[in-house]
């Protein structure tokens, strides 16, 4: 009769005795070229400067020697259809310039387009020029907002 | 017991083989009056989820179906309507139209609830809106897997088809021919209809138990890996060992997108109150979903694929499509800030054993081989509710009035053998083995000293 008090231990033990997934699994499966890809530009940027902003790509934490095609878009607000394409300058290995002049105050997108192999980037950088009016102030807190709703209201999915 | 006077040699092992038989039989019946109403459930409700293309094509008719038109909007444009419609909805997924008749899927999540959302890509109008677990085929899937139930009906449902497997054990021994010869066949192949009432009853569930048991192995088999407790620790096991599916495929976590944290820590959408840091410059903003789109068909994803939208800042956008056949499955992850493949896992690169579960679910299902997957899947199903029905039949047909009918207990020594043979699927199945101790407990302690029981149960 003694084995019925062990029962619920049992019991509980087969139900919450459960392996966990190794992180280190993925290195049995197939594994992807990894290029990263960084836009770089200073903190503070006046309109009609040509501020140095410049794309880094980075393999195994070297700089990428193999070249790559690199395109910049740049729209300012919501305008990303009248977006502008200013092709890259290479600068060093691994290193694409950006040349352009912001003509005016206020929010803008760097999108660089970067093709290495069948690797292909394409990370857009919010960039703000000068000071931004008030009412662009209150757009970004609004939309900072609403990303920490997002974060804590909905849960990741597999 | 009969025929004990003369204990020759012959007769002893006789009279073993009869008792080994009856230990047998009782645990076949524990097993089926236990589990029967579970077998019968999910044989129905797998028989009607088999249909789930026809039935969702024909109910969801008016949310499916669009006219081709020479221009289409960008699923960005699309998400935009969605959004405009239901402002205080999530959008958490998108399902590109995979042919020009279709519309394409918003997924999005109100008040902790999913929906799907039919948009027509064309016109950019919203076709309709779905509660996903009010989705008539999903409750039956989820009857299928849970009973409704959360973790508890999964366990339980786990648990019947661990059973199953015993039955269908123990059931192959009880029905194995004793004749030789030609009248072998007749019993176990054929039944043999026209040798009584008794024998009736015992062949109309004997030989098509026989048959369908195959079919009904196979949906155990390839319906565990699929389940809660054992299915999930099985496929860690495997996914670990490198010989499964690879990470979040099934189970593991998805790689995390590059959040360059000395650039976005300082940003402060986790901290309260802090001013908007104008002078911080470098943000990365997600990428658009029309840009997931781009990338997929430059990855060759065939259309029929998900898009789930990350919802946390390291998440990513994860591309997965689990077609109709297992060689098109893809689960693919991207870098919400780069667009970067992290990880990239078609068929291909699933493991021999996640290659053999892969095809083993996608047959389960009835879509791996169209149309005659679904038939033999449902005859099989039938079957099962046959099998059931007529193994009730059949002890009715055999139970003594106010007894429950199983033969007399044998003694202990007799029972290794079947004994051995619970354990080892006590061990496998822990589910089962529990349950096996709870049933050994019951038959050894409870109902030896309550003599109502005993006479009942004929122990």
């Amino acid at each position: 009769m003694r084995f019925i008090k062990f029962t619920p231990l049992l019991l509980t033990f087969f139900l919450l005795a459960a392996c966990s997934a190794d992180p280190e699994a993925a290195d049995h499966y197939a594994k992807r070229e990894e290029v990263n890809v960084n836009i770089e530009a200073p903190e503070s940027i006046e309109a009609g400067s040509a501020p140095k902003i410049d794309v880094k790509l980075t393999q195994d934490g070297k700089s990428l020697e193999q070249e790559a095609t690199v395109n910049f878009l740049i729209w300012k607000d919501e305008n990303k259809a009248d977006a502008e394409e200013i092709p890259a300058s290479l600068d060093a290995d691994g290193t694409y310039l950006l040349e352009y002049t912001f003509p005016s105050d206020g929010v803008y997108f760097v999108k660089a387009d970067v093709t290495v192999d069948n690797i292909h980037l394409m990370p857009t950088k919010q960039i703000r020029v000068g000071e931004l009016t008030q009412e662009e102030i209150e757009k970004i807190k609004q939309e900072q907002e609403q990303k920490k709703q997002d974060d804590s209201g909905s849960h990741h999915h597999h | 017991m009969e025929a004990q006077k003369e204990p020759s040699v012959s007769k002893k092992k006789q009279q073993k083989r009869r008792s080994l038989y009856q230990s047998v039989w009782r645990w076949h019946f524990y097993a089926g009056l236990i589990i029967m109403p579970f077998l019968i459930i999910l044989a129905i409700t797998g028989g009607v989820y088999l249909f789930k293309p026809q039935i969702e094509a024909a109910l969801y008719k008016d949310y499916y179906e669009v006219t081709p038109q020479t221009t289409v909007t960008t699923p960005s444009e699309q998400i935009n309507t969605v959004e405009a419609v239901n402002p205080n909805a999530a959008v958490t997924s998108y399902r590109p139209s995979d042919s020009p008749d279709r519309s394409a899927e918003v997924g999005i999540t109100e008040d902790g609830k999913a929906f799907t959302v039919y948009v027509d890509p064309y016109e950019n109008v919203i076709l309709g809106k779905l509660e996903d677990s009010y989705k008539l085929v999903n409750v039956f899937e989820k009857i299928h897997g849970e009973l409704l139930m959360g973790t508890v009906g999964d366990r339980i449902v786990e648990w019947a088809a661990c059973w199953a497997l015993i039955l269908i054990i123990t059931g192959v021994y009880l029905g194995w021919p004793k004749m030789k010869g030609k009248s072998k066949i007749r019993g176990v192949l054929v039944p043999r209809l026209n040798k009584g009432k008794k024998l009736r009853a015992r062949d109309l569930h004997v030989v098509p138990a026989f048959w369908i048991s195959l079919g009904l192995l196979f949906l155990i088999l390839t319906g565990l890996p699929w389940s809660g407790l054992w299915g999930n620790n099985f496929q860690i096991l495997t996914t670990n060992a490198g010989v499964g599916y690879p990470p979040s495929v099934w189970v593991g976590d998805a790689p995390a997108s590059d959040v360059k944290t000395k650039e976005i820590a300082d940003v402060p959408w986790s901290a309260e109150n802090l001013p908007v840091p104008v002078s911080t410059n470098q943000q990365y903003t997600q990428l658009s979903v029309d840009d997931v789109v781009s990338i997929a068909e430059e990855e060759g994803v065939k259309p029929g694929y998900n898009i789930m939208i990350p919802q946390t800042q390291d998440g990513v956008f994860t591309l997965s499509a689990f077609p109709p056949k297992a060689r098109d499955e893809v689960t693919m992850h991207i870098d919400q800030y780069t667009g970067a493949v992290l990880a990239d896992y078609r068929y291909d690169n699933y493991n021999t054993l996640g290659k053999v579960i892969a095809y083993g679910i996608t047959i389960h299902k009835g879509t791996e081989f169209g149309i005659w997957n679904q038939i033999i899947g449902l005859l099989v199903c039938i079957g099962i509710v046959g099998i059931a029905v007529s193994g009730f039949i059949l002890w009715l047909s055999r139970k003594p009035e106010g007894k429950l009918g199983s033969p007399k207990a044998p003694s202990d020594k007799v029972m290794k053998g079947v004994i051995v043979l619970m354990i080892i699927l006590g061990i496998i199945f822990p589910l089962v083995g529990i349950s096996i101790i709870v049933v050994w407990l019951f038959d050894r302690f409870v109902i030896p000293r309550v003599p109502a029981l005993k006479r009942f149960f004929n122990a």
